[in-house]
C-alpha cells in the first residue's frame, strides 16, 4: 500500500505531464515531484543534493527534450514502463 | 640449541620490524592531518540523456496496413511518412521509427509489440543507441 505522500506525489508527477501535454509521465516528471515530497526531500538532503539545481536541470530536460513528445489524441498522460508501477494495486 | 636461539633472535627481530612498519604506518596517518588538505568543491558534470532510435525488424507475416497504423498512432508519422517507413522495413529489412530518449523509446517499442501479439502478429521492434 502507498502511503498518502508517495500518492500525492505520483499524482503530481502525473499532473505535471498533463500541464505541460507530454505523451509520456517519465521518471523525470517522477523525480521533479519528489522534490516537493517530505519524505523523499529528507533523503535528498542527507545525499547532498542541490534541490534548487536538479529542479532546474529537471525542468531543462522536461521543457526541451520532452517537449517533442506531445501528447496524443488520448489527451492523457501515459506511464512509460519503467512508471508503471505507480499503477499497481 | 645454538639452532633454537638463533630461530627465536630470527622471531624478534620480525617483531622488531613489524612494530617498526606499525609505528611508521602510523606516522603516515597522523601526518595527513585534514588541515594539510584542500577541499576543491567542482560543480558535478550533468550529460544530456543519450537518445536511442526505434528500429522496426521485417518479418513475413504483419500486414502492411498494421504497420502504417501503428507508425501513425504511435510515433506521430503522416500517412505518406509511414508508408515509406514501411516499404523501407519491407524492401531493407529494417527501418528507424523515431528516436526519442530511452525510457520513452523502451515504452513505445514494448506498447506496439504488445498491440502486434494482441492482434496475433510477430512484428518485432528493437533499440538502438545513437
Amino acid at each position: 500500500m502507498l502511503s498518502q505522500e508517495l500518492e500525492e506525489t505520483l499524482k503530481r508527477a502525473m499532473g505535471l505531464a498533463a500541464k505541460k501535454g507530454h505523451e509520456y509521465a517519465t521518471l523525470e516528471h517522477l523525480l521533479f515531484a519528489l522534490t516537493e515530497d517530505n519524505d523523499a526531500l529528507e533523503v535528498l538532503s542527507a545525499c547532498n543534493a542541490d534541490i534548487d539545481d536538479l529542479r532546474q536541470n529537471l525542468m531543462l530536460h522536461m521543457n526541451n527534450r520532452l517537449r517533442r513528445y506531445r501528447m496524443n489524441a488520448l489527451k492523457h498522460a501515459q506511464l512509460t514502463v519503467f512508471s508503471e508501477f505507480c499503477n499497481a494495486p | 640449541m645454538e639452532t633454537h636461539h638463533n630461530i627465536m633472535q630470527q622471531l624478534c627481530h620480525h617483531d622488531a620490524v613489524l612494530s617498526q612498519t606499525r609505528m611508521s604506518s602510523n606516522d603516515d596517518r597522523d601526518s595527513k592531518k585534514p588541515s594539510d588538505v584542500t577541499v576543491l568543491e567542482t560543480k558535478p558534470k550533468i550529460k544530456r540523456p543519450s537518445l536511442y532510435k526505434v528500429i522496426m525488424l521485417n518479418d513475413d507475416f504483419t500486414p502492411m496496413e498494421f504497420v502504417i497504423h501503428v507508425l501513425q498512432l504511435y510515433f506521430r508519422k503522416s500517412q505518406d511518412e509511414a508508408t515509406q517507413i514501411m516499404l523501407h522495413v519491407h524492401q531493407r529489412g529494417v527501418g528507424v521509427c523515431g528516436l526519442y530518449t530511452y525510457e520513452v523509446a523502451e515504452t513505445k517499442a514494448s506498447q506496439v509489440m504488445d498491440l502486434a501479439r494482441k492482434n496475433q502478429h510477430p512484428l518485432q521492434l528493437q533499440l538502438e543507441k545513437e
